[in-house]
C-alpha cells in the first residue's frame, strides 16, 4: 500500500496561484488523469530464476555459491549459506565471476600460433586439429625424450585433470605456483614441527580467538572471505588485535596496536618473543610437557635474541616486545600469532614460519578453542585407477588443505635408480630441495629448469591458467622457458601474457559453465560440494575435465579418464561414498557435522594426533629431519637488506577487489581500480616535488622500471613503497588491463629461500623519482 | 531449424579472421557482437543477446549449438537476416524490419567504424564496405 | 505495527571489500558509470601525526522527511508505509528534478530506462522475504537490514546494544533511516551529506515570489506533470486491457 501525501494538491496551490493561468493548476488537469495518479503504485517484482550450486574460482578460498540464471545464462552470485567456506556471504570478485563468463576478451575458439611464438597472430582452428596437434606434438617429445620432458603448471581453475593426465603421461614434473612463489615455507614450517600444513582453507578458530599477533596477514583485504568473517567475527567477540606491517593497511585500522615494523624483520621480533616467552615462563606448560619435544634445545639457541637485540633491527620496543608476550600468555591458548599468507619475501621465511608455529606451539593453541581446531574429513574415495609411472606425482586430494604431507613413497622411486627421473625442479629430490613439497613442486625452479635445459631436457609446456610473467619475479626467465620448449599448449579462460607464447591454445569453459571433480574439504565439519554449470559453454569452449579426456583418448592414456564424462565421474566417485550426484545436486554440499569433541580434543578430555615427517609423535620445537640436514640453521635470524637513503623496500599486496593476475581485465572489478598507484610517504614526495596523482618513475638496482601514479600517504614507513599486485599487463588482448599500472613482479625480487627452494620476493630496493 | 555458418577459408585469411574479430594484435579486437557495443560495460550475452535469441525463437531458429557462436554473432544475425528475407510471409517482413531498424542500425555502424580503422586486409575492406551499404538498403527493401 | 525498515552499517566490520557494490550492480543491472550503493574510505591524519582510515557503506538513507519525494512533480517517487524511499518508473518522466534535492547523492538518472534509479532496500526481495542483495553478500556482516519497530528483530537488538549514529548536519536533518556504528569515533566530513545549490524546493520558492520567473519554471512543471500523468494513463490502459483479457 502506498501512501499520497506527496501529492496532496493543496501543497501545489501555490503553483496555480503565482503564475496566474489554469495550466498550472491540478484542477486544469483532466480528472481522470487525477483520479488515476492516485492508483496505488505497483510494486516491482523479482523476475523467476533457476539456481544451481558451485564454488567459486576467483581466487583459492573457493567459497560455497549458489548462482542463479535466467534464460539460459547467469544472471547473479550469491553464497551458499551451508558452506564452511563462507557461510553465504560473496566478496566483490565472487559477485564480479559473471564477467568472467561474459568477458569480451576471453578465449573463445581454439587458436593455433601463426609466426613468431608471442608475436600474437593466430588462426582459428577446430577442436579436433586441436587436439589431435597437441597430442602429437607431446607424444613426439615423448618418443625423443622421454616422459619427463613434458613440463605441466598450472594455477587455474580446477586444474586436477591437467594433472592427472600429465602423470599419466607419466612425467613427474607438473607444478602449481602455490608452494615455491607462496605458502611453502608457512606450510613446511607448520609440517615439520607439527605434522599439521595449516594452509590452504586454515582450519582456525577465528570467532574464539582473544588475541591475535599479526604479522602482517591483510586479511581484511587479502579477502579469504570465511576467514575473514571468523576474524572479523572474533575482532567483535572482544578479540585484541596487534598488527605489524611496513603498510597502513585497512586490517591496520582495525588493530588495537599497530606497528609499522621494519620491512623484512618479523623473524628477529618473533625470536625475541620466543626468548621473552621460554625465559619469563609464558608457555603452556603442561602442553609442552606432554605434546613437545625439543624446549630445551630452543631455550638455549634463543637467548641471545632479546628484546633489545631485536629493537634496532624492527623497530618494535623492547618493552613492548615484553608486554606483548605477557598479554597473549594471560590469553593464551586461544591466542594466534598470525602467519601472512604468502610467506615468500626474506632470504630466510622458513626460518620465520618456523619461529611462527614454535610461539603458537608454545602457547598451546593447536586443538583448543580459539586456537587451531582439528578438522574432520568427508572421505570421498577416488575413482578407481591404473598406477601412475611416477607415484610421487600423485596428487593427493587436498581435503580442503594445500597437502603438503609427504606421501609415502620410499625415497628410491623418488631417486633415478631405476631410470626414472627425478622432478627437474628439484622439490623432493635429495641433494637439491629436499623438503619442498614433491606434489606441488618449486615453479620458480621449473622454470629456470626450462630455461637452462637442466638437470635434463624439457621440451614441451603445458599450462592450465596461471600467469608465468606476472606471477614471478625474472621475466628472462620465464621468456628464455617458453622461447625454448619445442611444443607449448596453454587452457585458459582468458588470455594473458604466458599464453600469449602458446603454439595451441586452448579455449576453458569458465567455472559458471561446467561440472569440475568435487570440492573434498575439511572445516570443522567434513564436506563435499559440487560445482554444477548455470549455463552451457560459450563460444567454443569446452570444460577442463573434457579437455583432458579428448587429449588423454588421443595418446592411449583413456584408463586414467574411464568415464565417459565428467558427470558420471562425479557418480561413480559419490556412490563410492553412499550418495549420488543427484543427491548432492539438490543440495550443493554434503557434510559431517561440526564435533567439538573431534575439533577440539584438548578442551574435552582428548588427545592430540601427531605425527610429524621426522617420526616424531611429538611436535618438534627443532625438527630433527631438518637437523639432519644441517637445515634447522634456518632458526638463526639472518640480516636482511636495507636501502641507502635515497631507495625504498618495495613492497607489494593485495586489496580487496582485485586478485591475482586475473581480475584486472575484468570489467567489473577493473571499473572498481584500474590502475594500482605506488604509495609513497609525504616526506618522501615532498622530497622529490611529488604530489598526489603525479606520474613517477620507480626503478631497481638490476634497471627494471616502470611509470605509475603516485599515492601519497601517511600511511606507509618513509622507506617503503607499495603497490597492489596484477596490473602492468601488456597483453593487447585484454583490453581493459592492457598498460594500466605496473608489474609489481618485475620490480620484485628473484632470490631462492636456501632450504626451502621457494622465492624470496621482498628483497628488492628501488627508486622513485618523479617523470 | 539450427543456423551453421558455413566459414571457407585459407591460412591467410584466417589468421587475419583472427586478428580482427578474435585476439587483438596490435590493434583492440573489432568484437562481432551486437552486445558488446550495446552494453554499458562492453559484456557479451547482454539483454541484447536475449533480444536477438527470443527474436529468433519466434520464428524457429536458434543458433547450432556447436556452431560455437552467440546469436549476437554478427554471422548469427546476417544469417538470420537472409533467413527472414527469403521467408515470404509478413511476420518475417516485420521482424526483419524491426531488427535492422532497433537493432542492426545501432551496433553494425559502429562496428563498421572500428573495423575500417584496423586496416583490414582487402576481403575484409570489401566486408566491411558491403556491410555498410547492406543495412540501409535492406531497410529500405523491407 | 506498521514496519520500519532500516539499514545499519557496522563500519569496524566494514572492510571496503565493495561486495555491496558489485552485488547491487549484478541483482538491479546497473550499468557502468552508477551505483546504488557505495563504500566511501575516509583517509586522514589524527593529531599525533598518525595515519587513520574509516569506512562508510552508504546508498539511499529512506530519509523519513525525504527532499526527492517533494521535488518529484509527477508522483514517481514515493514513501511505502514500511518507510522505503520507492520509484515509480512506469509514471518517471526522467525530468531529474529529483536528483539535485537529494543530500546523500543518491539518485541518478538511468540512461538504460530514463528514469531514475536508486537504492529500494531491495523492495523485491524483501518483498518475498529475503534480505537485500548487499546484506546478504557482505563479508564482514556489516549491514544489517530490518524492521526497527520489531522488537525482536535483529536491527531493535543491534539497536539497543549499541550506539549508533546518523549522518546528519544542521543544514541536512531529515530523517535518515541509516544507521552507523563507529565506536564513538567522530564522523568525517567528507561523509556527511551536503545540500545542492539547485535544491528545489528553496528555488521554487524563490520563483513563486518572482512571476517572471514562475512562469518558466510553470510552463516546465506542466510538462513534466504532463509526460508522467500521460505515462501513468498509458500504463494504466495497458493494465486493463490485459485485465480484460485475462476475464476472457
Amino acid at each position: 500500500m502506498s501512501t499520497h501525501d506527496h501529492f496532496d494538491p493543496s501543497r501545489r496551490a501555490f503553483l496555480g496561484a503565482t503564475a496566474g493561468g489554469t495550466a498550472l493548476t491540478i484542477a486544469g488537469l483532466p480528472s481522470q488523469a487525477l483520479a488515476r495518479i492516485n492508483a496505488p503504485h505497483d510494486p516491482e517484482k523479482l523476475k523467476e530464476t533457476t539456481e544451481v550450486f558451485g564454488f567459486c574460482d576467483m581466487c583459492y578460498w573457493r567459497c560455497g555459491l549458489k548462482i542463479r540464471s535466467r534464460d539460459g545464462r547467469a544472471v547473479k552470485i550469491d553464497g551458499n549459506p551451508e558452506h564452511p567456506n563462507n557461510w553465504g556471504v560473496v566478496c566483490g570478485k565472487g559477485n564480479a565471476g559473471l564477467m568472467v563468463a561474459y568477458a569480451p576478451n576471453r578465449l573463445k575458439h581454439p587458436m593455433k600460433r601463426v609466426g613468431e611464438r608471442g608475436e600474437g597472430k593466430w588462426k582459428p582452428i577446430s577442436w579436433d586439429e586441436a587436439l589431435e596437434t597437441t597430442a602429437k606434438e607431446l607424444l613426439k617429445v615423448k618418443k625423443k625424450y622421454g616422459p619427463q620432458a613434458l613440463a605441466l603448471i598450472g594455477h587455474g581453475s580446477w586444474e586436477k585433470p591437467y594433472h592427472r593426465l600429465a602423470h599419466a603421461f607419466g612425467t613427474p614434473n607438473t607444478t602449481s605456483p602455490v608452494f615455491g612463489l607462496c605458502c611453502g615455507p608457512r606450510g613446511l614450517s607448520n609440517m615439520m614441527i607439527m605434522g599439521r600444513n595449516l594452509t590452504g582453507n586454515e582450519t582456525l578458530d577465528l570467532e574464539n580467538c582473544k588475541y591475535f599477533l599479526m604479522m602482517g596477514r591483510n586479511v581484511t583485504e587479502s579477502l579469504h572471505n570465511g576467514e575473514t568473517l571468523g576474524w572479523v567475527n572474533g575482532v567483535a567477540n572482544g578479540a585484541k588485535v596487534v598488527y605489524f606491517d611496513p603498510r597502513y593497511s585497512i586490517t591496520a585500522s582495525k588493530a588495537d596496536e599497530y606497528y609499522a615494523i621494519r620491512p623484512l624483520t618479523d623473524h628477529a621480533f618473533l625470536l625475541a618473543m620466543i626468548n621473552v616467552v621460554i625465559n619469563e615462563e609464558l608457555y603452556d606448560k603442561k602442553f609442552i610437557a606432554e605434546y613437545v619435544v625439543g624446549f630445551d634445545e630452543l631455550k638455549q639457541r634463543v637467548q641471545k635474541y632479546t628484546p633489545e637485540w631485536a629493537e634496532p633491527i624492527t623497530e618494535v620496543p623492547a618493552k613492548d616486545i615484553r608486554r606483548l608476550a605477557k598479554e597473549m600468555a594471560a590469553k593464551a591458548p586461544s591466542v594466534f600469532v598470525y602467519s601472512p599468507r604468502r610467506l615468500t619475501r626474506t632470504s630466510n621465511d622458513f626460518g620465520t614460519g618456523m619461529s611462527i608455529t614454535i610461539l603458537n606451539t608454545l602457547f598451546g593453541v593447536w586443538g583448543r578453542k580459539g586456537g587451531v581446531f582439528t578438522p574432520q574429513k568427508y572421505k570421498v574415495p577416488e575413482i578407481d585407477l591404473p598406477e601412475f609411472e611416477h607415484a610421487t606425482a600423485h596428487r593427493i586430494d587436498s581435503g580442503g588443505d594445500f597437502n603438503y604431507e609427504q606421501p609415502e613413497i620410499p625415497l628410491a622411486h623418488i631417486q633415478d635408480e631405476e631410470g626414472k627421473y627425478h622432478r627437474a625442479d628439484g622439490a623432493g629430490v635429495m641433494g637439491r630441495w629436499p623438503i619442498a613439497n614433491p606434489q606441488y613442486g618449486l615453479t620458480n625452479e621449473m622454470w629456470r629448469a626450462m630455461a637452462e635445459q637442466k638437470p635434463y631436457p624439457i621440451r614441451a609446456l603445458m599450462t592450465a591458467g596461471g600467469n608465468g610473467f606476472l606471477n614471478s619475479t625474472n621475466y628472462d626467465i620465464i621468456r628464455k622457458a617458453l622461447e625454448t620448449v619445442d611444443f607449448y599448449v596453454a587452457s585458459d579462460v582468458i588470455p594473458n601474457e604466458m599464453n600469449m607464447y602458446a603454439d595451441i591454445l586452448l579455449p576453458e569453459a569458465s567455472y559458471l559453465e561446467r561440472y569440475d571433480d568435487l570440492q573434498v574439504g575439511g572445516a570443522r565439519e567434513g564436506y563435499v560440494a559440487v560445482r554444477m554449470p548455470a549455463m552451457k559453454p560459450l563460444h567454443d569452449t569446452r570444460d577442463a575435465w573434457t579437455i583432458c579426456k579428448q587429449l588423454a583418448d588421443r595418446m592411449g592414456l583413456s584408463a586414467y579418464f574411464p568415464h565417459d564424462s565428467i558427470k558420471e565421474l562425479l557418480d561413480d566417485r559419490l556412490k563410492k561414498a553412499g550418495s549420488s550426484l543427484a543427491e548432492i545436486e539438490k543440495v550443493g554440499i554434503l557434510k559431517i557435522p561440526a564435533d567439538p569433541v573431534k575439533n577440539f580434543p584438548l578442551d574435552h578430555g582428548g588427545k592430540l594426533k601427531i605425527k610429524t615427517p621426522g617420526g616424531s609423535t611429538k611436535a618438534e620445537l627443532i625438527p630433527g629431519m631438518l637437523k639432519q640436514m644441517g637445515f634447522d640453521k634456518a632458526l638463526d635470524y639472518v640480516e636482511q637488506v636495507r636501502p641507502n637513503e635515497d631507495e625504498f623496500h618495495m613492497t607489494f599486496g593485495r586489496i580487496g577487489f582485485h586478485t591475482h593476475a586475473r581480475t584486472q581485465d575484468n570489467v567489473w572489478t577493473a571499473d572498481l581500480m584500474r590502475e594500482n598507484v605506488l604509495w609513497i610517504h609525504p616526506e618522501q614526495a615532498a622530497k622529490r616535488g611529488i604530489k598526489e596523482g603525479d606520474l613517477v618513475k620507480v626503478s631497481d638496482r638490476k634497471g627494471r622500471s616502470g611509470e605509475i601514479k603516485a599515492k601519497v600517504t601517511a600511511r606507509i614507513r618513509k622507506d617503503t613503497i607499495f603497490m597492489v599486485h596484477g596490473f602492468g599487463h601488456w597483453d593487447k588482448r585484454m583490453t581493459t588491463a592492457n598498460g594500466q599500472g605496473v608489474a609489481d613482479s618485475n620490480l620484485a625480487s628473484y632470490a631462492v629461500d636456501p632450504h626451502v627452494g621457494s622465492m624470496s620476493m621482498g628483497l628488492s630496493l628501488v627508486k622513485v623519482e618523479k617523470v | 531449424m539450427a543456423l551453421k555458418p558455413q566459414l571457407n577459408y585459407n591460412e591467410e585469411l584466417e589468421t587475419e579472421y583472427s586478428r580482427l574479430f578474435i585476439l587483438a594484435f596490435p590493434n583492440k579486437a573489432v568484437q562481432p557482437f551486437a552486445s558488446y557495443w550495446l552494453e554499458s560495460d562492453h559484456s557479451l550475452m547482454g539483454n541484447s543477446t536475449l533480444e536477438i535469441k527470443h527474436k529468433m525463437a519466434e520464428h524457429g531458429i536458434e543458433v547450432a549449438e556447436n556452431s560455437g557462436l552467440l546469436p549476437d554473432h554478427i554471422v548469427s544475425e546476417l544469417e538470420f537476416i537472409a533467413y527472414l528475407a527469403s521467408q515470404d510471409d509478413e511476420k518475417a517482413r516485420q521482424t526483419q524490419r524491426q531488427l535492422l531498424e532497433q537493432h542492426c542500425a545501432h551496433w553494425m555502424p559502429l562496428f563498421i567504424e572500428a573495423l575500417n580503422k584496423a586496416n583490414p586486409m582487402p576481403y575484409y575492406q570489401l566486408a566491411a564496405d558491403f556491410l555498410k551499404q547492406l543495412i540501409p538498403s535492406e531497410m529500405k527493401e523491407s | 505495527m506498521t514496519k520500519k525498515y532500516v539499514m545499519l552499517a557496522d563500519t569496524i566490520r566494514c572492510i571496503d571489500c565493495k561486495a555491496c557494490v558489485v552485488a547491487c550492480r549484478a541483482e538491479w543491472e546497473t550499468p557502468m558509470g552508477y551505483s546504488r550503493d557505495w563504500v566511501k574510505q575516509a583517509e586522514f591524519v589524527k593529531e599525533d601525526g598518525s595515519p587513520r582510515v574509516m569506512l562508510f557503506p552508504g546508498r539511499c538513507q529512506h530519509c523519513d522527511e525525504a527532499p526527492c519525494i517533494e521535488a518529484c512533480p509527477s508522483g514517481a517517487a514515493y514513501k511505502r508505509e514500511d518507510g522505503m524511499v520507492l520509484q515509480d518508473n512506469e509514471i518517471c518522466s526522467g525530468c531529474e528534478l529529483c536528483v539535485p534535492a537529494c543530500p546523500y547523492d543518491a539518485r541518478w538518472l538511468n540512461p538504460e530506462t530514463n528514469t531514475i534509479s536508486k537504492c529500494t532496500f531491495c523492495q523485491p526481495r524483501v518483498d518475498q522475504g529475503l534480505q537485500p542483495a548487499c546484506v546478504q553478500t557482505c563479508v564482514g556482516r556489516a549491514l544489517i537490514f530490518g524492521d526497527m519497530n520489531d522488537p525482536s528483530s535483529e536491527v531493535s537488538q543491534l539497536l539497543k546494544e549499541k550506539t549508533w549514529v546518523k549522518l546528519t548536519t544542521d543544514e541536512v536533518n531529515i530523517g535518515p533511516n541509516h544507521y552507523y556504528y563507529t565506536a564513538g569515533e567522530a564522523l568525517p566530513d567528507e561523509v556527511m551529506p551536503k545540500l545542492h545549490d539547485r535544491h528545489l524546493a528553496g528555488k521554487v520558492m524563490e520563483n513563486v515570489v518572482n512571476p517572471v520567473g514562475a512562469i518558466g519554471i510553470g510552463a516546465m512543471l506542466l510538462t513534466f506533470v504532463g509526460a508522467g500523468v500521460l505515462k501513468m494513463i498509458g500504463r494504466r490502459n495497458e493494465v486493463s486491457t490485459s485485465e480484460n483479457q485475462e476475464d476472457k
